[in-house]
């Protein structure tokens, strides 16, 4: 066993979460690494801390706070003796769902309202944030991943995580083509959705992002140009950035971008090992 | 919504659902049939072995005595959860809204888990949606939170505030792991009901937790 390897499972060695093995691995390896064993001394010094932070007393008033809040919230319910029923709330039953009626409407012409703010807020983050992402790609593809982590919310997994996470299984856990190979998979919390998001080496050595993801985002690419075109017969979106392409296709039920083609026959070669044709 | 509910129930002998559907008069309306479940609710609840149950099933009518009972009950474990995760500033103010969200809420509760992860589910979530919109507004970032009245985070001295303004610094979902585990002794299991997510993202989070957690404590100047 490796540091890596090591640092990778001293969190569950220290919670006593690996199997016996596992943790007669890591124990061995702490026996002769002084530099991981000072790491796994410093988790456990990290818990004594932890657990000798002092206990926070709520303030005496927030009981009192807290009912005045409630009385006042018009969407609680009224508020009634103990003895008298749940059922009884409900006696007047078309003056309540009249009620209920009313406030939908008016509770859906509000979240239209806020949709489109919010929407409108992430799609300029969003707009912002790829475009470093895009930028960045050709130089570093791995400080590209980096910067769209540190913005997104994002777990490293493999494709058996992955498939058990967003309950699908992920195209990049289909044969990729000869000479590509799989590099990592990250789920990624995007606005739109949880993102699969993997990174390849190409045959050449160039780096290529495949992310998998719920809802098309054309937002990503902000105004740069898009190119419509039919690759294996499905409508694709091409938008060059560099010397680079990024295209973006509906699969079955979701949308496939991949981010750092070189053109289209590679992108035709990839799409027919992504997402091939159902026979 | 009742399949959950009792299917979710691990009490043995309960209520069968399925008898309990078939029962169910075809006149009845949906409005009728939403009420006998929320009757059944409140009859599941009862056999629970816990005392709260009780009280839950009192919540579920609005029983004020019983929203102070279990307010008596939990504030503590949630004023300090939200004093972790979001600072103490506005801790009072994200406890509030906890507990506004559980009374009002409280028949999504379905005691398929426990009531208590339940509880910090929601109370996780409103911290996190509190720390969304407080970064939307830099000025007030959790980071700048003073450790300690008159001092600073570089200046502190303590370990355990140094701990604290190394725990404001992380990030959001890492800081929720770390204290979750840390703090409030969340098994890997319970983790993972918590926040959603499977055991391996709990041990990956986790680690992730306790690595940047440990830079970030040596550039404040920690010395173990």
């Amino acid at each position: 066993m490796n540091c890596q390897e090591a640092l990778n499972l001293l969190s569950a060695l220290h919670d006593g979460e690996l199997s016996p093995d596992l943790c007669e691995s890591v124990e061995q390896h702490l026996r002769e690494c002084p530099a991981c064993a000072a790491v796994r001394a410093d988790f456990k010094t990290m818990s004594s801390l932890a657990k000798d932070l002092p206990e926070p007393e709520p303030p005496a008033e927030l009981w009192t706070h807290l009912l005045a809040e409630w009385d006042a919230d018009s969407s609680a319910p009224a508020l009634v003796p103990s003895n008298r029923s749940w059922k009884g709330l409900f006696q007047s039953r078309r003056r309540v769902l009249a009620t209920v009626a009313a406030t939908l409407v008016t509770v859906l012409g509000i979240a239209v309202i806020v949709r489109d703010t919010v929407d409108h807020g992430h799609d300029e983050h969003l707009t912002v944030n790829f475009d470093q992402f895009l930028n960045e790609f050709p130089q570093s593809p791995k400080r590209a991943q980096a910067l769209l982590h540190a913005k997104y919310p994002s777990d490293l997994v493999n494709v058996e995580q992955a498939t058990r996470e967003v309950k699908y299984r992920p195209a990049v856990a289909n044969a990729l083509p000869a000479g590509y190979a799989l590099d990592s998979v990250h789920l990624v919390r995007m606005p739109c959705c949880l993102c699969v998001e993997a990174l390849c080496t190409a045959p050449d050595g160039t780096r290529l992002a495949v992310l998998e993801h719920a809802i098309d985002q054309p937002v990503w690419f902000g105004d740069r140009p898009s190119e419509p075109c039919n690759c294996n017969g499905r409508k694709t979106r091409m938008v060059r950035f560099g010397e680079q392409y990024a295209a973006t296709w509906k699969s079955e039920k979701r949308f496939l971008t991949v981010i750092g083609i070189r053109d289209e026959d590679e992108l035709a070669r990839l799409m027919q090992h992504l997402d091939p044709p159902e026979v | 919504m009742c399949s959950v509910v009792c299917t979710s129930f691990r009490v043995s002998g309960l209520w069968s659902l399925d008898t309990g559907i078939s029962q169910l008069s075809h006149e009845e309306t949906a409005f009728d049939r939403h009420l006998t479940t929320v009757g059944k609710i409140a009859d599941c609840l009862s056999l629970m072995t816990e005392p709260q149950a009780d009280i839950i099933t009192a919540c579920l009518s609005g029983d004020r005595s019983a929203q102070q009972q279990l307010y008596e009950l939990h504030n503590r474990c949630v004023y300090r959860l939200c004093v972790r995760l979001v600072g103490g500033q506005d801790a009072s103010d994200v406890t509030q809204q906890t507990f506004l969200k559980v009374f009002r809420t409280i028949q999504q509760f379905s005691g398929g888990s426990r009531f208590e992860t339940w509880l910090h589910r929601v109370t996780v979530n409103e911290c996190l949606q509190h720390t969304r919109s407080r970064n939307r507004r830099p000025e007030v970032a959790l980071a700048t939170e003073p450790v300690a009245a008159g001092s600073t985070p570089g200046a502190a001295s303590e370990s355990s505030e140094l701990l604290q303004a190394a725990l404001n610094r992380l990030e959001p979902d890492l800081r929720t792991v770390f204290v979750l585990r840390e703090i409030e002794e969340l098994s890997y299991a319970d983790l993972a009901e918590t926040l959603d997510v499977s055991a391996g993202t709990v041990a990956s989070r986790l680690n992730r937790a306790r690595t940047q957690l440990r830079e970030l404590l040596t550039q404040l100047g920690w010395e173990p």
